[in-house]
């Protein structure tokens, strides 16, 4: 009991934390199973999560058209944009402190046996109004092109995805990003806005933001053990990402410096049952940035849960950092898979200070697996 | 290998990074702003207190800013870019302007909000060379173009508002921001009650070219100002000199970006420029030959930006600069 207690005081202590966590391609499935997803990326995202998953896949798999789309849920906050007004002033205060988010991403890919390999093209913009003395812009837009190339081998036992078994693995990847950026703090009165918005032309705006290149490699490491028997099988995984990841910036009048792609390590584990009938059910739970030493323990739970009506139809639902809901829907016919729901991501300094509601849909194309 | 799985995990529970002094500070900064989002003014300071000082880094200086001047309900799109603002600003009568801005409404010397718009002025601009005297030359050195104008330009809007603060209060506005029109029923005519001759001298001759403040009788400038000590007198009156020269040194040093929102601000540095050359140029002959304290008042303190150097000034000298300045420029 004595333990019980203790644990909870501190999963649900307050201290440091340092806002969202700058992700490459994220999987529409795992953000709507509440990012619960380091055991069970065994879609077209495998390697932006745990290279190690590829040694779970079997034969061929092709990925050539699956686009998807992240923005805000203006659904909580219609009033916000119908009300926008012109002026300054109008203007902050209908957005004061509400985080936008534009997030484009494509990575086409293929796997063949245990190897795999995605394109990276992903825009990401991120902008919060915040203070209401000096009005200040704080924005984070990437936009990263690049391959990330990964393989995976089985140390010990044997797994199939249709037959199943015991196996643990070793999976590890390499990833070359080309990144533009703007990062900075803007005063929505103050001289940099203003001088860039001045400028008329967007690439000239942009450019006087701070707009800046550059590139590296990283590597990714990963494990995995999945012990499937009968209808049900458990997965338990471990992924280190960006275990090292240098981008260098291109020399730029400001001496800015793109943003790093900062080390995560996140542990997985998932349990998924073939309930007969058509009907599955998967439960998944991820620790996430145990790198991070901070004693908000509950920003780093992810919970998850995915419940399989038909192949053609599954529901889903999540849960992270104590409040934040996540929920929604695949639907798949022979040639196109739609996702499409809703979740909400921590954005604050500190744990439930400020979260982000988004909605993320999602399209695959013509996507095909052959298993020999 | 169920060993060596469990293996693996704790060690990676155990190995945790802690942050780096840089994300320390942008921590603190993004706190401080999250909570001026809400208006939380000591929270935002006490956040920004969680790590030192940052006199070298601009996002850190321009939020305690924000955070001092938060202590006085001040905001800057709601004062400056709303109605009656930055638009309504007439370069020709900038003194009236400001003091007719909604936030002129002093009816106490070094009120609190008068006090914190000061302390987020202080913040702002000294921090710019090791000798702690404002220049927006130094501050585009040690900060680059871009956070040095963001600086500037925050500092310029607080100036505005601070300026009108201090002269609505001691030159007794009107409704309409002139002076003496005696709104607040202060009853002064003049700024400041006049005793050096030159600067008697300066009154008696300009009489009717001065506004409301048409004769020097000893007893015609604010209350606020006088019955106190001289040193607290210098202080007050030498905050409007540095409020002014700082604003000056700004617009005459920073390219302001082309924006309709900044009205004609643009103007005012040239403006001013040729009258304190004319106010120069008119502390000569029965201006310049009394008390040898008051001598050269103008060009002595025409370019002093600190508080301190300001206050080293001879109270004569400072006298004689409201008379044949402040009285000329603010009617």
């Amino acid at each position: 009991m004595k333990k019980i207690i203790v644990f909870l005081i501190l999963i649900f202590s307050e201290l440091l934390s340092a806002g969202e966590t700058r992700t490459l391609a994220r999987s529409p499935r795992g953000l709507l199973m509440g990012d619960a997803y380091t055991s069970q990326a065994t879609d077209d995202f495998t390697l932006f999560y745990n290279p190690a998953l590829l040694a779970r896949h079997a034969g061929f798999s092709f990925y050539p058209l699956n686009p998807s789309l992240t923005a805000p849920n203006a659904l909580n906050d219609m009033e916000r944009f119908t009300e926008l007004g012109e002026t300054p002033a109008e203007i902050s205060a209908a957005l004061m402190d509400y985080p936008v988010h534009i997030g484009l991403d494509y990575s086409p890919g293929f796997k063949l046996g245990h190897f795999g390999l995605s394109a990276l093209v992903n825009y990401n913009t991120n902008f919060i109004l915040q203070n209401q003395v000096t009005p200040v812009l704080d924005v984070d837009h990437r936009y990263d092109r690049g391959f990330i190339a990964g393989y995976a081998i089985p140390l010990k036992g044997s797994y199939h995805p249709e037959r199943g078994g015991e196996q643990f693995s070793i999976g590890f990847s390499t990833k070359y990003i080309q990144r533009e950026s703007i990062y900075g703090s803007y005063n929505l009165t103050g001289y940099s806005l203003l001088d860039a918005i001045s400028q008329g032309e967007i690439d000239d705006v942009l450019n006087a933001l701070g707009r800046i290149r550059g590139s590296g490699w990283g590597f990714d490491l990963g494990l995995d053990y999945i012990n499937s028997q009968g209808p049900s099988s458990f997965a338990i995984s471990l992924a280190i990402l960006d275990l090292y990841t240098i981008l260098h910036t291109d020399a730029n009048e400001d001496d800015l410096e793109v943003q790093e792609q900062n080390l995560a390590i996140n542990l997985g584990m998932s349990w998924t049952a073939d309930l007969g009938g058509g009907f599955d059910f998967t439960a998944s739970l991820d620790l996430k940035n145990l790198e991070e030493a901070s004693n908000q323990y509950a920003e780093k739970i992810f919970l998850g849960a995915e419940f399989g009506l038909t192949p053609a139809l599954s529901i889903y639902a999540g849960v992270n950092s104590v409040d934040n809901y996540s929920y929604g829907l695949k639907a798949s016919t022979g040639l196109l898979t739609l996702f499409a729901g809703f979740y909400t991501t921590e954005t604050g300094e500190v744990l439930q200070q400020q979260d982000s509601n988004r909605a993320v849909i999602y399209l695959s194309f013509l996507d095909f697996k052959f298993e020999p | 290998m169920g060993k060596l799985v469990l293996s693996i995990i704790i060690l990676s529970c155990f190995y945790s990074c802690g942050k780096t002094e840089d994300e320390e500070v942008r921590s603190a900064i993004n706190q401080a702003k999250y909570y001026l989002s809400a208006l939380k003014c000591s929270k935002a300071q006490d956040s920004l207190d969680e790590v030192d000082f940052q006199e070298d880094n601009a996002d850190y200086i321009s939020t305690y800013a924000s955070a001092f001047a938060c202590y006085a309900g001040y905001g800057e799109v709601d004062i400056l870019f709303g109605d009656g603002g930055l638009t309504t600003i007439d370069p020709s009568n900038l003194f009236a302007s400001l003091a007719s801005f909604s936030t002129s409404n002093e009816t106490t010397a070094d009120s609190s909000n008068y006090a914190a718009i000061n302390n987020a002025i202080t913040t702002l601009l000294s921090f710019d060379n090791a000798a702690g005297t404002p220049s927006a030359i130094d501050r585009e050195s040690k900060f680059g173009t871009k956070k040095a104008g963001d600086l500037s330009m925050q500092a310029l809007y607080l100036l505005f508002v601070q300026l009108g603060k201090h002269f609505a209060l001691y030159g007794n506005k009107g409704n309409d921001g002139s002076k003496g029109g005696d709104l607040e029923g202060f009853g002064n005519t003049c700024i400041y009650s006049y005793t050096t001759e030159d600067a008697v001298d300066y009154i008696t001759a300009g009489s009717g070219s001065l506004g409301s403040c048409s004769a020097a009788t000893g007893s015609e400038g604010s209350d606020f100002l006088e019955g106190i000590t001289e040193a607290l007198a210098k202080e007050r009156l030498c905050r409007g000199i540095i409020y002014y020269n700082n604003l000056i040194d700004i617009l005459s040093n920073t390219t302001l970006p082309a924006s309709d929102l900044l009205g004609s601000i643009g103007d005012i540095g040239s403006t001013f420029t040729t009258l304190m050359n004319t106010a120069v140029a008119a502390e000569t002959g029965v201006f310049n030959d009394g008390d040898t304290d008051g001598l050269n008042a103008i060009s002595t303190l025409k370019d002093i930006t600190s508080q301190t150097d300001c206050e080293a000034v001879t109270i004569e000298r400072i006298e004689k600069f409201y008379a044949i300045f402040f009285e000329t420029v603010y009617q």
